[in-house]
């Protein structure tokens, strides 16, 4: 610990050396009193103090394998970016992947090796000494009983582990809490394959997700997104059109509400209704007719499955099976995909086969759903496996337990803290003091992968390589390292690494290997596998189960899409970014439809206690029309009962309500029947979400693909668009006034005007741009406490706004990222009394932080209010509401004031990023050009709603899109002159 | 330049390693006393491996930015001179200018660039 | 007029003591006041102390509402000063007689209102440290304050009124001073040897003092007016539907004025009960500050009516939305109390009976404080609050410990200096209540002796 101290001091006055100061500083009101400059004593080569470097490597906060490019200034990670050389990620990366920096610098890791004292603590161990106790442990049990338990692991590491496995005669298996074994399974059915195909998103005309979740949980959402914003987006660029993207599940995820309609068929029926679809297709001769073995097979085995046959089970009337049905073979060119609630109950691998027939028939399997790239996620261990373990453990099977990566003792609050206790020694190679981590005897902390070595293989072809872009910010040692030691082999995991890397490409191999670095892996299109319909097809049957009996309710327990299992849930970031659907931060829910909640009496934040035949929790309701009226919703993810300060002890965890046993398939049971009682007790939900009103000033704008494609250029559709007649002069003198005060302190040349579009046809709401905002920005988290006053400081605000039928129920929403407009004529500069708002030459609404008294005016003015107030100074060492202790200061961006309380800010468009690429210009000789800059948000938006750029460049992407027909400015009339061009979301349909 | 190897292309001039050091002081040992002294500390510390605490003389005021490598383009060879003075000629590095706004301002008009607050605060 | 009823014993002389006896040696009862009051004054330095530490977290703020108790308290006191002036300056320039009895505790109200008002905005901002930024100084760094910001505006009309308003105090105290002098003994003979300047009553000083007030008094006599209208213009000018109105200005000063009169009628009845002044301020005194209440309260009123008509007229859906959200919204009950007290309250004083009724005088004008407190409460928190331009932002405006501190500390500061201030020098006005009284016959007075 004490050496990491030392060098983080070290760091600290190499910022100091200029603009750090004012980032490392809280309050610095005035120079810095002399401090002292120590040099190093040799200049790291690749890098210069000032000025950031990047290097690739991977993101492993979750299995899809995301390529990063890590930001690092005087050694300090401060950024993390998509690389866009990866193939998965396109440059991409969504919230979670943002807040890995947060788990590399978190506050809570275990700064060095712990073991279990005589008094059951833990104490601090050296690093050898720890080693020696392991290495003796794995003598003793003479290789009975070990067992290697692992996250998903497709990678040289877990190469490692196997290896070690073997020769100490043990066994590694994985475990992810959300599994795919239903997606496995149902393949096997359907065509006999285990593996998990990718799905083609982009290419896909008419997208149908039964349950899953492809934009928040599912696989691998980034990749997902960005292919699924191509395909649905509607984009000037080709023909004007989109695909239809209609969503089959009992609630609205992320995912969900992004569709263009939502059929809300009862959770487990969705199976049948696939079926009933491929019904229709096959016998309205609505797709190529299948070749005659399969013919014959699947109309035996979609016989009993016409539309009306199903209507009742799933809920959904026969005109309607049958419109779809049309719809997706009509379209040529569809994707149905399986997941979530239809993959996580008793029938969840019929349910997939079951989806997999419906793309068969259609003819899409091959085409859209190309095997052959099997996904990570395909080879970890299924649920059932663990189960297995943990009867072995509970039988005392198990001498010896390595965890590494995975926490199953949250994911099985009880079942696997008993198994654990039956095992006579545990090991934890965790970073934090999870719950797993917490019941082990010994923790050998493992660096942080941005800290290590490593690489990934997230799907066939693409190998993924990892490496430290910062020096270990603990006295912490790679497992892989540990492992080597421990199994005698001479060398680090790196060498290992290397060597591994070898045998793929011998001939200089140094060359191979740094090309590798630089683009951050290699990257090959693994050919697509023909797969052909598994003789027993007609043995698929997705009956629904049985609802839950009188009293009892049917209870969803779904993945949360910030904090998924629970991983999350120790870094500030995620916890205070609000849930895209329910837009609740730092404590989980129950989602009750309004219906139900009237027959209960029941209002939102009043506590429901769900007790089912596993365990109970209380959760308070949230009351949507975005759930089933006869299911109750529940995200994972909170009531950590360790896992650190961000975690521990807040709300409650939904996995208590599931069973620890495998299923048919040996997947896990996500689907349940609980008792909901109200308790009587109530909280304030801790949302962002506003009043319900919308006064039709134009915040969001609408269109149906009709008029969309009727549009021609200089139309201009929408209310206040236009300046009416007698505010013209006035309007246009104001400003020429702006034009002439701009001159004022000009740049050489012609003056830019900073702007944004943003597509909401594109935004689906997952909010990265948020997170990627808080990092670049230094934006403070306030905590549950502030947060639920309405104090948080997000620049940068997702407004979700329902569109509901005619009968009121939401078919999707619109998201409408809210950020500072940037307003030409701004109503916060002229009332700030000491000039700290003010309008820029190019064009944005200044804010200078250190000329702030905090009068507040500005934000009073402001129509959108956009602007945060530091009611505290959250940069306050031990303050009652710091914002950033130690380490996580580390990753305060040097390029960007830490504001003081007292003092207002928001967004400037990351101005920091503006004057960076105007003086790289300068040193050129040369003027900014289009794509110089990038926003924070618009790198990471994994559908690229945003662009940033010129508006007085003619040329500018921006420009173009400005112009577009479709564009508005939110609250045009009230003659605020934004910069931010809101593109109108565009809604298909059929 | 040499010693401040990256104020030409970045905004922080970067403070020369103890090997940067050496890399003159190995040869140039100092012509009075008082002078071998010093450059002694330097081989010192270089032999201790221990890095030598520099004391900070030009401090600029918290949030402001101020891109070296901008002001070395504009100014030119005089551009250290005008703000840090002729250290060259100094025996013991002493501030000569206040380093305060007011400062920074009344150049930014004698040479008409840019005034505008967000181009420094931010 | 107070001469027509030939009062007994109410000569020059009768005056002179009867006033004078106000400077008597205080009772306990005064300095139990006096002591609660900097009681008071210390709970709102304590508060202030911690906003400094920790920040302005500590008061009931929250997005969207960024100005709350605060600015109301410093609206509610610069609305308190004005009565002051009006009575003293534009009574005076109309010569209604009555003015005499109660101009000065009004002017005294005035001045020490202001300096309150004036803390708010200093106590207010986010870094305190840093006031002196709003005053335009000049400096190395070559920056002034935004003359735009009708904060600026504000600055300068409170600097104004507050100086303008102590001279014409201090002018109006110098005969009486050297009445009481020629009284006092002992230190306060001194005192006032020094404050009364040398006055002798010289034919050629009382004609200067009379031409100077005048002059004072005319000059006094916009600033009524121009004071809250700039006040009022930092809601007008901004665009948050419910403030932003052109109505503004007119409206502001009627409340004020009605504000104010409310005030004096509060401080009034205690001190002419304390100091026995029933001869001197009588009924008749009341009743004219009650129909200047009830003429004020109308206004106010209409001014409610006009703001709610045109919100609705306008046919502009974010006015109407702000004003349901008014009257129907989470806050209901603070504009309700503020309808009430300002609009339906005033009128009982069309009753002469309730007019000439001290007591129900009293109580209704501490009701039209109150009211006139929440007027502010609403303008400012609930618009802000309900503002319907983005339906994306909580507005959950709980008004907590250092918010109520703050405003308790400006109430102890308020009146530890008028009771200072009514202890230490007439706090009626001798040499102007004796203009109207019949001068001394000495034949009369002979025989009464």
């Amino acid at each position: 610990m004490s050496n990491s101290v030392d060098r983080r001091r070290f760091l600290k006055v190499l910022g100091t050396a200029g603009a750090g100061a004012a980032a490392v500083s809280a309050c610095g009101i005035g120079p810095e009193p002399t401090e002292r400059l120590i040099p190093y004593l040799i200049q790291p080569e690749d890098q210069i103090p000032g000025t950031a470097t990047y290097y690739a490597t991977t993101c492993r906060e979750c299995a899809a394998g995301c390529g990063l490019r890590v930001r690092v200034r005087e050694g300090r990670a401060v950024k993390l970016e998509g690389n866009p050389d990866s193939p998965i990620n396109r440059g991409r990366l969504c919230a979670r992947g943002q807040a890995g920096l947060q788990g590399l610098y978190n506050p809570d890791r275990v700064a060095h090796p712990l073991v279990r004292n005589a008094r059951g603590t833990f104490e601090a161990i050296d690093w050898d000494g720890a080693i020696q106790r392991l290495a003796a442990k794995v003598r003793e049990s003479q290789g009975k009983g070990i067992v290697f338990l692992t996250g998903a692991e497709q990678s040289s590491f877990g190469d490692v582990v196997d290896e070690w496995m073997r020769q100490v005669g043990g066994r590694h298996q994985s475990y992810e809490a959300f599994g795919f074994e239903a997606l496995r399974a149902g393949n096997r059915m359907a065509f006999g394959t285990g593996t998990l195909p990718r799905y083609d998103f982009a290419n896909a005309k008419y997208i149908l997700s039964f349950g899953a979740d492809f934009l928040d949980t599912w696989l691998s959402p980034v990749e997902f997104q960005n292919g699924f914003s191509r395909a649905h987006a509607f984009d000037a660029g080709r023909p004007a059109s989109m695909s239809k993207f209609v969503y089959v599940g009992p609630r609205l995820s992320l995912t969900g509400m992004n569709a263009d309609e939502w059929i809300a068929a009862r959770p487990g029926s969705e199976g049948m209704l696939a079926l009933a679809m491929a019904q229709v297709i096959l016998t309205q001769h609505l797709a190529r007719l299948p070749t005659p073995p399969d013919a014959s097979r699947l109309s035996s085995l979609l016989a009993g499955y016409s539309p009306r046959a199903v209507a009742t089970a799933t809920g959904i009337e026969e005109s309607v099976i049958v419109r779809l049905a049309r719809e997706f073979a009509s379209s040529a060119g569809g994707l149905a995909v399986a997941g979530g609630m239809a993959t996580q109950g008793p029938n969840g691998a019929q349910n997939v086969a079951a989806v997999n027939i419906l793309n068969y028939t259609a003819g899409s399997v091959g085409t859209l759903v190309k095997f052959g790239a099997d996904l990570a996620l395909g080879s970890t261990n299924a649920f059932g496996d663990l189960t297995a373990l943990m009867a072995e453990m509970t039988a005392g099977k198990v001498a010896l337990l390595f965890v590494h990566g995975t926490n199953p003792a949250h994911s099985l609050p009880g079942a696997f803290q008993q198994a654990l206790g039956k095992v006579a020694y545990k090991v934890s190679f965790a970073s934090y003091l999870d719950e797993t981590a917490s019941a082990c005897d010994l923790i050998l902390p493992d660096h942080h992968p941005l800290e290590q070595w490593g690489d990934s293989r997230p799907r066939a072809g693409v190998t993924a390589l990892q490496q430290p872009v910062v020096q270990p910010v603990f006295d912490t040692r790679p497992t892989g390292d540990v492992i080597l030691k421990l199994s005698g082999k001479t060398g680090t995991f790196q060498d290992y690494l290397q060597a591994k890397w070898r045998t793929r490409h011998a001939a200089n191999f140094d060359q191979y290997w740094m090309e590798s670095l630089e683009q951050g892996g290699i990257y090959a299109e693994p050919p697509a596998r023909p797969v052909r319909l598994a003789a027993d097809v007609s043995k698929i049957s997705p009956a629904p189960p049985a609802t839950a009996p009188e009293q009892n309710q049917d209870v969803i327990v779904f993945p949360h899409a910030n904090l998924h299992d629970g991983r999350g849930a120790n870094k500030p970031w995620l916890q205070e970014l609000p849930d895209a659907v329910s837009k609740i931060a730092w404590h989980s829910w129950v989602e009750v439809h309004p219906d139900t909640a009237a027959k209960w009496g029941l209002a939102t934040g009043d506590f429901l206690v769900l007790e089912s035949q596993f365990g109970g929790e209380k959760f308070p309701a949230w009351i949507t029309r975005s759930v089933r009226p006869d299911v109750l919703a529940v995200p994972t993810g909170q009531g950590h009962t360790a896992y650190g300060r961000y975690a521990k002890d807040r709300s409650a965890n939904a996995f208590a309500l599931l069973g620890a046993q495998a299923n048919a398939y040996g997947g896990r049971n996500f689907l349940v029947a609980a008792q909901a009682k109200k308790t009587g007790e109530h909280r304030k939900i801790v949302t962002t979400e506003g009043g319900p009103r919308e006064l039709g000033l134009g915040t969001t704008e609408v269109l149906p693909l009709a008029k969309a494609k009727a549009l021609h250029p200089g139309d201009h559709p929408f209310h206040y668009e236009e300046t009416p007649e007698y505010a013209k002069d006035a309007v246009e003198w104001w400003g020429e006034r702006q034009h002439e005060k701009a001159e004022l302190g000009n740049y050489k040349g012609e003056q830019p005007r900073w702007g944004l579009a943003i597509d909401l046809a594109k935004c689906t709401g997952c909010s990265a741009c948020v997170t990627a905002c808080y990092a670049e920005n230094n934006v403070a988290t306030v905590g549950e406490e502030l947060m639920q006053r309405g104090r948080e400081m997000a620049w940068l605000r997702l407004e979700r706004y329902w569109r509901t039928d005619e009968s009121g129920n939401p078919q999707g929403a619109v998201n409408q990222p809210m950020l500072c407009q940037q307003c030409g004529s701004a109503p916060c500069e002229p009332v700030c009394p000491v000039y700290a708002a003010y309008h820029t030459p190019d064009g944005l609404n200044g804010q200078v932080y250190n000329r702030c008294v905090g009068t507040r005016y500005c934000s009073n003015n402001c129509p959108y209010k956009v602007r945060t107030f530091n009611w505290y100074n959250y940069a306050e060492r031990d303050g009652q509401f710091e914002a950033f202790p130690e380490p996580l200061s580390m990753l305060l961006n040097p390029d960007v004031t830490v504001r003081e309380k007292g003092v207002m800010e928001k967004c400037t468009f990351c101005v920091q990023r503006i004057r960076g690429a105007q003086n790289q210009a300068r040193l050129e000789n040369r003027n900014v050009r289009d794509g110089d800059i990038v926003t924070a948000c618009q790198q990471t938006c994994p559908s690229e709603a945003i662009v940033f750029g010129d508006l007085n460049d003619r040329n500018s992407r921006v420009f173009e899109l400005a112009g577009n027909p479709r564009g508005y400015h939110v609250l045009a009339g009230l003659n605020t002159k934004p910069a931010v061009t809101y593109l109108a979301r565009v809604v298909s349909h059929g | 330049m040499y010693c401040h190897y990256s104020a030409a292309v970045s905004s922080e001039p970067g403070i020369p390693s103890l090997q940067t050091c050496l890399g003159c002081h190995q040869v140039i040992g100092g012509s009075t006393p008082s002078h071998q002294a010093e450059i002694k500390k330097v081989r010192d510390a270089w032999r201790e491996r221990k890095a030598p605490e520099w004391i900070r003389i030009h401090a600029l005021p918290g949030f402001v930015r101020f891109p070296h490598m901008r002001h070395i383009k504009a100014l030119g060879t005089q551009a250290c001179v005008t703000c840090h003075g002729d250290v060259q000629k100094m025996t013991q590095v002493s501030q000569v200018s206040t380093l305060r706004m007011g400062w920074c301002v009344r150049c930014h008009i004698k040479n008409n660039v840019t005034r505008d607050c967000s181009v420094c605060h931010y | 007029m107070a001469e027509p009823q030939a009062q007994s014993r109410l000569t020059y002389d009768y005056v002179t003591r009867t006033i004078a006896r106000t400077l008597g040696t205080p009772t306990r009862g005064y300095f139990v006041l006096l002591g609660s009051a900097v009681a008071l004054l210390g709970v709102g330095i304590i508060t202030l102390l911690y906003l400094i530490r920790y920040g302005l977290g500590l008061a009931g703020y929250s997005h969207p509402v960024y100005w709350a108790v605060f600015i109301t308290c410093f609206v509610f006191w610069v609305g308190i000063a004005h009565s002051g002036t009006l009575i003293s300056a534009i009574l005076f320039l109309f010569r209604s007689g009555w003015r005499t009895a109660v101009y000065r505790t009004a002017e005294a109200m005035t001045v020490f209102a202001v300096m309150t008002a004036g803390l708010f905005p200093l106590i207010h901002i986010g870094r305190q440290w840093y006031f002196y930024w709003l005053i335009p100084y000049p400096n190395e760094r070559g920056l002034w304050p935004n003359f735009k910001s009708p904060l600026i505006w504000d600055e300068f009309a409170i600097g104004t009124y507050f100086t303008v308003s102590t001279v014409f105090l201090i002018m109006g105290l110098i005969p009486d001073i050297a009445a009481v002098r020629d009284l006092a003994t002992g230190w306060r003979k001194k005192l006032y040897a020094i404050t009364s300047i040398g006055w002798t009553g010289a034919n050629e000083q009382w004609r200067h003092y009379t031409r100077g007030y005048l002059y004072l008094a005319a000059l006094a006599t916009p600033l009524v007016l121009s004071v809250h209208s700039v006040v009022s213009w930092d809601f007008a000018m901004a665009i948050v539907p419910g403030w932003h109105a052109t109505l503004f200005a007119p409206y502001f000063v009627a409340g004020a004025i009605y504000s104010g009169v409310g005030m004096v009628i509060t401080l009034l009845v205690p001190i002419r009960k304390l100091f026995g002044l029933e001869e001197i301020i009588t009924v008749h005194h009341f009743e004219n500050l009650a129909k200047l209440c009830l003429l004020t309260g109308s206004i106010v009123s209409f001014s409610y009516l006009t703001e709610n008509f045109v919100a609705w007229f306008s046919g502009n859906p974010a006015e109407r939305a702000a004003f349901w959200y008014r009257a129907f919204g989470p806050y209901w009950w603070a504009s309700w109390t503020m309808n009430i007290c300002n609009g339906l309250l005033p009128w009982l004083l069309w009753s002469k009976k309730v007019r000439t009724n001290i007591t129900a005088l009293f109580v209704i004008s501490i009701f039209v404080n109150i009211g006139m407190w929440f007027e502010r409460y609403v303008i400012i928190v609930v618009s802000l609050a309900g503002e319907p331009y983005t339906t994306w932002t909580n507005a959950v405006y709980n008004p907590t410990w250092a918010d109520w501190g703050i405003m308790a500390g400006s109430f102890g500061w308020f009146f530890m200096w008028f009771l200072l201030f009514v202890k230490n020098f007439p706090a009626v006005s001798i040499s102007e209540v004796k203009e109207v009284l019949a001068p001394p016959r000495s034949k009369v007075s002979k025989a009464r002796a």
